[in-house]
């Protein structure tokens, strides 16, 4: 069963009517969503739950529109971006989806601080290292901006992906499994530093997980089943 | 909250009006490129190679052309000998012309001719020279030990080149016979300004003056000799004038007029046909080095995958990622061209010092600017050309995919623009083939033959795994390790048997055909071939030559022929000056022409279209022409050919069609007219004597040189010599092509183990942990190699067998034998080289220790 919340006043940033997403393989065809209906609101902090294969890390693609949903409709922020193509969607991207991955994709080339420039430098921004900077600072590592990733721990360097993800103010911020390749410590650390700085921001934070203590942490909390929403919980 | 959510809103609205433009212009990729380029030049090293080598070659090739044809231009009034030059064969100009001359500057007069030097009882053919007081016109000669010429050849006095001197023992104030005269060398002829350039030369220089020539006795008419007079202008404004009424005059005679412009024609096609065929070499490696630009450009775009998919999760539009990429290849492209373009300007320093022992101008030790441009353009063209798929390819990437960690270089074929843009470069690079070769009929089909064997090599290639597929896997797990390595999906074989193939392809083929050549020569010369030709045998004395030649014992066969030379000026009414001549048949027309008459059809020759004449015919000129040429001329029965023989224009009609074996050692002409139209001519014979054994042919040479001063005796073996070296360089030559691209394809090679290093590195560390040894994992990797290079090898010996096959025996119409022996050698070492050098680079993955990558992985 489908299930669908929104913030009293505010406009949805996200919002997914009848979502349906088919992927196609060599062998056959494979429903990951079977049509999900969802409105998250700004600010909302969003769970979500679910065993392997269950499709939220799909629904976190299909958020960030890096899938094309098979049947149904999406909008961020009001704009449908249902059949958008390629190069529109990566416009809208940068400068509205923040994601943070549990891999952390840092382009190990660059230092921290160019990585964190990129999407603003992207966007024309000329004072983009300025607030490069700053998002560092704010994840506690102004004295690593020099470095580069592999000169850096698991920890600190999925502080940069935050950073990265959150200098653009996004208004949704969509992070993947975040603290899967970090020891709890260091996990607890980098999840503080994605609350605090999704607030800061005022952006809608999603976060795909399978540690329920970590989704408790949010204002809601969805559980995906089957490629459709089995729970929607708001705390 | 809502106000901290409020205030943030507002920043961002602030911020947004702050972005100017999306930044997805040339200036912003090169920011990036550069940023991620740092350190990474290592990574490209089979790319660098490949484009080092083609563009070095391309380079080298053309600047040693050209300063090769600017060495004679400059020294074109050298090489000529003055301004203008009148030359004849036989007989001298008439007195008219060379007065006419005469009242344009001063004139220097040269004839020259073959003759035997004897020196005791040793004898040697070599190239006379007998020069007047103002030769040289311009330059200066110089000999050893230094003496003004005058006094060198005053009286019966000589100068030659010192390695004839050396050979026949003899040193200044010795005395030797030429013609009927004893003559006394003088020196050592050490510099000869007007030597014509060739490689190939009937026998040494000797210098003497006009007069001691005329004391020789050896200008007997119909003798092949030629005369050339020189002119000096003395006013340079003359030229056109000169010109003008030289031409005049010697039109309807047997004399023609050349000028500094073509000073050395010959060597100047030569020069020109050379820097073709090398530029081709150039342009293979080139061709088999963008694969391994393809290639590397590939392997670098995968590793950067997951950068490339950030990024566009980050917002890059894909013409962004395109940009990035495509900056960083022309910077690492522009690193080996310019590594290329550094040797290119080098290496024609080396070369020049090669040939100056064949080039007697001086050559400038300058840099060419065109040549190396040229060269820089094929070397960033093909870079281009290669990389452009991997990179539209690249930019498909799906940003998604980061979320699995499945990030993989997109199938399929790339978007029409860059496919447009593929077409325009490949057009772009023919047109650059087309610049540095000037011959498009040789540009298109070297390119397209090349493409056609690229096919070919492919479809085998295919083929060949296709059918090991098929086959039962073995039960040894090393070698089962390596059949599904090859037989694998996206295994590297095709494109290992594509670039190695094709220079192993080259490899076989000019083994091959330089072994059935060299083979028939010898068969050739030791069936057929006869000991001497003599040459310039007076009609009085031919008679009186054949019964000394006959009374020596072991002299089994002689053969004569009268002959003489002349210019072929019109075909079928046509003067030949507006005949474009066809390639194979061209030489008919550049120079002069041996002829000869019969009564009957010559001894082992097959008529193939008309009749002989009659053997008391007494019409009008009738002649019997090969069918080879007739055919490239499109000519037939009844159609007419004019010679000018000696001023006198000869037209005849074609009564017959012979086919001529050009391989054999007979006397054959292309023209054969009927008795009676230049019996009456000043004409020569030319002999043959076939002997038993080498005493018998020692005596013939011995007995007709010493009987008849002016008969000059040629030896079949050092022809043969000559000729086997010529087709030793011309082997050579077209070796260095397989050579060149066995190198391209050594780099591809090397590129192909460098691009699976990584797929390599995770298979060894699965497999130790299985329980497999170095020793097995090594094995595997042999044979895997080893298959790949006996596929390989499969597919050259095919096609290179194919290829000598059609050259020996459809281009050159000789007999074709398969040595399968050498064929199974050449491909066998290719094969061995495959394995060791895919080994070699493998291997280095194979010491790695699996724990800290296990981690990793």
């Amino acid at each position: 069963m489908a299930s669908s919340s929104k913030a009293a006043n505010d406009p949805a940033v996200i919002d997914l009517d009848a979502a349906h997403l088919t992927l196609g393989t060599a062998a056959a065809n494979v429903k990951i969503l079977k049509g999900i209906n969802l409105q998250i609101g700004a600010g909302e902090t969003v769970g979500v739950l679910g065993p392997s294969g269950a499709g939220k890390t799909s629904l976190l693609m299909v958020m960030a529109g890096l899938e094309t949903l098979t049947k149904g409709r999406i909008s961020l922020a009001g704009t449908n971006i249902t059949n958008m193509q390629e190069d529109p969607l990566a416009a809208l991207r940068r400068d509205m989806v923040g994601i943070v991955f549990q891999a952390f994709r840092l382009i190990p080339s660059l230092t921290a601080l160019q990585n964190v420039s990129i999407p603003l430098e992207l966007a024309g921004r000329a004072d983009a290292e300025t607030i490069a900077a700053a998002a560092l600072r704010s994840v506690g590592l102004g004295h690593r901006m020099t470095h580069l990733p592999d000169q850096m721990s698991g920890g600190e360097q999925q502080r940069v992906a935050i950073a990265r993800a959150i200098a653009p103010k996004p208004r949704i911020l969509l992070a993947d499994e975040p603290t899967g390749n970090l020891d709890s410590a260091t996990g607890e650390k980098v999840v503080n530093i994605l609350f605090k700085s999704a607030q800061e921001a005022g952006a809608a934070l999603v976060l795909v997980t399978h540690d329920a203590s970590l989704a408790a942490r949010c204002s809601r909390v969805l559980e995906i089943e089957d490629g459709l929403i089995a729970g929607d919980t708001k705390q | 909250m809502t106000k901290t959510v409020k205030n943030t809103r507002q920043d961002h609205r602030d911020d947004m009006s702050r972005i100017t433009a999306s930044r997805d212009g040339w200036g912003f990729a090169w920011q990036l490129a550069k940023r991620e380029m740092s350190g990474s030049l290592g990574r490209f090293r089979v790319f660098l190679g490949a484009l080092l080598l083609g563009v070095a070659a391309i380079g080298t090739v053309g600047s040693v052309a050209e300063s090769m044809r600017s060495g004679i231009n400059d020294n074109a009034r050298i090489l000529l000998g003055g301004d203008i030059e009148i030359s004849s064969l036989h007989t001298a100009p008439s007195p008219d012309i060379i007065e006419a001359a005469s009242n344009f500057g001063t004139v220097s007069e040269v004839v020259q001719m073959r003759a035997m030097l004897q020196a005791g009882d040793r004898r040697k053919l070599v190239e006379l020279k007998a020069v007047d007081s103002n030769w040289p016109l311009v330059g200066t000669a110089a000999t050893a030990p230094s003496m003004p010429l005058a006094a060198a050849l005053d009286q019966t006095g000589i100068v030659a080149d010192d390695a004839l001197l050396r050979s026949l023992g003899l040193k200044p104030g010795d005395r030797a016979r030429l013609g009927n005269l004893d003559v006394e060398v003088r020196a050592a002829l050490t510099i000869e300004p007007d030597r014509s350039i060739s490689f190939v030369s009937f026998g040494p220089r000797v210098l003497i003056s006009d007069k001691t020539l005329a004391a020789t006795g050896l200008q007997q008419p119909g003798s092949f000799i030629t005369y050339r007079y020189r002119l000096l202008l003395d006013n340079p404004d003359d030229r056109d004038a000169a010109m003008a009424t030289l031409n005049q005059l010697t039109e309807p005679t047997h004399a023609r007029v050349r000028e500094v412009a073509k000073a050395a024609p010959g060597f100047d096609r030569f020069i020109n046909q050379a820097e073709i065929f090398l530029v081709l070499v150039g342009l293979t490696a080139l061709l088999i080095g963008g694969l391994g630009v393809a290639g590397a450009v590939r392997a670098w775009l995968a590793s950067r995958m997951p950068v490339i998919a950030t990024l566009k999760c980050l917002g890059a539009p894909s013409i962004l990622i395109f940009r990035i990429y495509l900056l960083q290849i022309f910077v690492v492209a522009a690193c080996g061209v310019a590594a290329g373009l550094a040797v290119a300007a080098i290496a024609p320093l080396f070369a020049i010092h090669i040939l100056s022992s064949y080039v007697t101008v001086p050559l400038a030790k300058t840099i060419y600017p065109v040549p190396l441009m040229i060269a820089a353009g094929f070397g960033l063209g093909t870079a281009f050309l290669f990389a452009v798929w991997p990179l539209a390819k690249a930019e498909e990437v799906r940003a998604g995919d980061l979320f699995r960690s499945l990030i993989e270089m997109p199938d399929g074929w790339p978007k029409p623009r860059y496919l447009l843009m593929m077409i325009i470069a490949a057009i772009g690079l023919t047109g650059l083939a087309y610049l540095a070769t000037h011959n498009l009929g040789i540009t298109a089909s070297f390119i397209g033959g090349s493409l056609a064997a690229l096919l070919l090599l492919s479809v085998l290639g295919n083929l060949l795994v296709r059918l090991l597929r098929l086959a039962p896997l073995p039960r040894f797990v090393p070698a089962r390790l390596a059949l599904s390595n090859i037989t694998r999906p996206g295994s590297p074989v095709r494109s290992v048997i594509i670039a190695f193939g094709l220079g192993l392809s080259v490899l076989v083929a000019v083994s091959v055909s330089e072994s059935n050549l060299g083979r028939q020569i010898d068969n050739r010369v030791a069936e057929d071939a006869p000991a001497w030709f003599f040459i310039d045998i007076q009609p009085r004395q031919i008679d009186m030559f054949e019964q000394l030649a006959r009374s020596i014992d072991g002299i089994s066969q002689i053969t004569k022929t009268p002959m003489l030379r002349g210019r072929v000026s019109k075909i079928n009414d046509i003067p030949t000056a507006a005949i474009t001549p066809p390639e194979g048949s061209a030489w008919i027309l550049r120079g002069d022409r041996a002829l000869t008459w019969s009564a009957t059809a010559p001894k082992g020759s097959e008529i193939v279209a008309g009749d002989w004449w009659p053997s008391d015919y007494n019409g009008p000129p009738l002649v019997s022409m090969s069918k080879d040429a007739a055919d490239d001329f499109g000519l037939t029965i009844g159609d007419t050919v004019s010679i000018n023989v000696l001023g006198r224009e000869i037209t005849a009609t074609i009564a017959n069609l012979r086919e001529v074996d050009w391989q054999s050692f007979q006397i054959n002409f292309v023209f054969v007219l009927n008795p009676g139209v230049l019996d009456a001519a000043p004409h020569s014979w030319i002999a043959t004597t076939h002997a038993d054994n080498d005493a018998a042919a020692d005596a013939v040479e011995r007995a007709v040189t010493s009987s008849f001063s002016n008969i000059s005796a040629v030896s079949v073996k050092e022809a043969v010599a000559t000729a086997q070296r010529v087709i030793g360089l011309l082997g050579g030559a077209v070796r260095l092509t397989a050579l060149v691209t066995l190198i391209a394809g050594i780099a591809v090679l090397a590129g192909t183990v460098a691009s699976s290093e990584s797929q390599r590195l995770a298979d060894s560390v699965i497999l130790k942990v299985l329980g497999a040894t170095r020793l097995s994992i090594g094995l595997a990797w042999f044979l895997e190699y080893a298959f790949l290079g006996l596929l390989t090898a499969i597919a050259a010996a095919f096609i290179g067998s194919l290829a000598s096959w059609a050259l020996v025996d459809g281009f050159l119409g000789a007999e074709f034998i398969l040595d399968g022996w050498l064929v199974f050698g050449t491909t066998l070492a290719g094969a061995v080289a495959t394995a060791v050098l895919g080994l070699a680079g493998a291997m280095k993955t194979l010491g790695r220790k699996p724990a800290p990558l296990l981690r990793e992985l």
